[in-house]
């Protein structure tokens, strides 16, 4: 089946629940751990992989509502760095599957440029054979530019990997001096995870009755609403999604303050940590310099505490610009690694080329 | 009202010996359970009743996690109900459970608190929004400058190794299970590091929860089974 269904035509209860449904807020990405496609082939007694088939005919499925609704953003657990415990043929099943898909994904290539999906690949790929990679590589590459949705698959993923990495990459920048060891926040440390260019997650849903994360997101949905549907993933239906969005409205405006308080309180830090680094280089400079005979040092607030306050807000002030200086310039670094390790599995000839074009036209 | 309604109170008093028979239909126990209250309200009372039954449980670890950190600010009342509920449900034997509360800005002060023997140990861990997110970039700046100095090689910066270092610096295994007492159904913040494979079990309110509710959900993460991946 093609990652781009015919549009069937919504009965009119689908359009009055839509309508419904829109009137208030609608999520702008959603999560969603695909649970249950082997004991779906169980129960229907079909194969394994026939259970994962139809695990991914759900997937272009859902999407397609997600659109609909105007849910923008969309990602979805894949598999597993833990799924390579799996039997050796399932694995290799589940591998086949994705080559296939992506490949066809390829072949759809003008559909996704019209579609305008921007697809993004979430995960330590160096763990998969080579030419799947290089499958992947190069639907991130032709999508890169879409701007209308995001699908963001996560392929040999797990969330504990993924903030391992973004903790390695920080120990890196301090270590080669990009960054300072005080420049490490809430903040940067998220701008370094594979899912630094998403939009926070707003609903994260898993299906089967599971109620856990299993190393999904852990970090970004820690302020989103759960929802746990207990279908198998394969039954899912339009009416599971409506149900989760519903519930996603119900717990909003609690979920909504909490994340205004999360980014208050991180300013706040922010500025604490500023000050405090500010304060140690003053103090190292004067220490440094000897003889603080001149009463121009900010840190003596001896002639009035107004001055001192204003060269101290100043100080501040170009202390954070500096250290937000680094934080761009290590952020460009690690960007730039990233995007060169995709295009280095690439193929060299002709594809590219002939995409080139289209890409540029898009932006 | 029936007349046997009557007796109500005194039948299902729930007790230390009751609790224990019921821990028997538990086909596993929780070492370390979660607590997260998203309420806007407390009842001091109702959570150290929690606590009291898990302990006789025989859960030894336990996290009482709410996102402003009301709970933990108010330590001192907590451990007065939860000295209370002891009274009530341990009756006889209330020397052998030693409950001590914790939190992750004085670890080591409240643990030497008490010198008395006793059998049953539990250690109640009071969390707030800084022990989430902040924890991990704490971790982050703590191996970074580890990687800096050369004590440690940042090709060792692996999921193993880091959760060796959180167990080490929080003292707790991670939740196999956290109770949600809801208003909403999000984690808030809770330890985003610790709940790779915790069963979230979303509760009603914790106001005035009755034992029996407690227990149903500690028997609906005992009938789960986790696969690992596999």
């Amino acid at each position: 089946m093609t990652w781009f269904p015919e549009r069937r035509q919504p009965s009119w209860l689908q359009r009055l629940c839509e309508a419904v449904l829109k009137s208030g807020p609608i999520p702008q990405h959603v999560a969603i751990i695909m649970d249950g496609n082997r004991r779906f082939a169980v129960k229907n007694s079909i194969k394994k992989c026939e259970g994962h088939l139809k695990g991914f005919d759900k997937l272009a499925e859902t999407l397609e509502w997600c659109l609909d609704l105007g849910i923008t953003e969309v990602t979805v657990y894949a598999f597993s760095i833990e799924n390579f415990k799996r039997s050796p043929d399932e694995v290799n099943g589940l591998m086949e599957l994705s080559r296939q898909k992506f490949a066809k994904l390829l072949e759809e290539r003008n559909l996704i440029q019209e579609h305008q999906v921007c697809v993004r690949i979430i995960g330590d790929i160096s763990l998969l054979p080579r030419d799947l990679q290089e499958l992947l590589a190069e639907a991130v590459s032709i999508s890169a530019n879409n701007k209308r949705a995001v699908l963001n698959v996560c392929f040999a993923y797990t969330a504990r990997d993924d903030m391992c990495n973004a903790m390695r990459e920080l120990s890196v920048g301090v270590k080669e001096g990009l960054i300072r060891k005080s420049d490490i926040s809430e903040n940067l440390l998220e701008k370094v995870l594979y899912t630094s260019h998403s939009r926070s997650v707003d609903l994260l849903i898993r299906t089967s009755g599971e109620v856990r994360l299993s190393d999904f997101l852990l970090w970004e949905s820690a302020y989103s609403c759960l929802a746990f549907v207990k279908v198998l993933w394969p039954e899912f239906s339009i009416w599971h999604l409506y149900a989760a969005i519903l519930h996603y409205q119900r717990n909003y405006s609690k979920i909504q303050i909490a994340r205004q308080n999360l980014v208050i309180e991180r300013e706040r830090l922010q500025r604490e940590s500023d000050y405090q680094s500010m304060l140690k280089e003053e103090t190292e400079a004067c220490s440094k310099s000897e003889v603080p005979t001149t009463s121009e040092v900010p840190v003596q607030p001896t002639d009035s505490t107004l001055t001192y306050n204003k060269n101290a807000q100043a100080l501040v002030q170009q202390y954070a610009d500096a250290r937000k200086s680094r934080e761009d310039a290590f952020l460009t670094h690690v960007y730039k690694k990233r995007a060169e390790y995709i295009s280095s599995l690439l193929p060299t000839h002709p594809v590219i080329v002939k995409n080139t074009p289209a890409t540029l036209i898009v932006s | 009202m029936p007349f046997y309604a009557l007796f109500a109170p005194l039948k299902f008093r729930t007790t230390a010996s009751i609790i224990h028979e019921d821990s028997k239909l538990l086909k596993k126990k929780p070492a370390h359970m979660g607590i997260l209250v998203a309420e806007d309200e407390f009842s001091l009372k109702d959570l150290a009743n929690l606590i009291v039954w898990s302990v006789a449980l025989d859960i030894s670890y336990i996290s009482v996690y709410d996102i402003n950190g009301e709970i933990k600010r108010n330590s001192n009342l907590l451990e007065r109900s939860i000295e209370k509920s002891k009274k009530e449900v341990m009756v006889q034997d209330q020397s052998n459970y030693d409950i001590q509360l914790f939190s992750t800005s004085h670890p080591a002060a409240e643990a030497i608190s008490s010198s008395k023997v006793s059998t049953n140990k539990a250690r109640v861990l009071l969390l707030c929004i800084e022990d989430g997110h902040q924890k991990i970039v704490d971790m982050a700046k703590h191996v970074s400058h580890m990687v800096s100095a050369g004590m440690f090689r940042q090709e060792d910066i692996v999921p193993s190794t880091i959760d060796n270092l959180f167990q080490e610096s929080l003292q707790f295994p991670d939740p196999e299970v956290c109770l949600k007492f809801r208003s909403a159904d999000c984690l808030f913040g809770y330890l985003p590091w610790q709940i790779r494979l915790t069963e979230i079990i979303a509760m009603p309110s914790h106001k005035g929860i009755a034992y029996k509710c407690f227990l149903s959900s500690l028997l609906r993460y005992a009938n789960t089974s986790q696969r690992f991946g596999t």
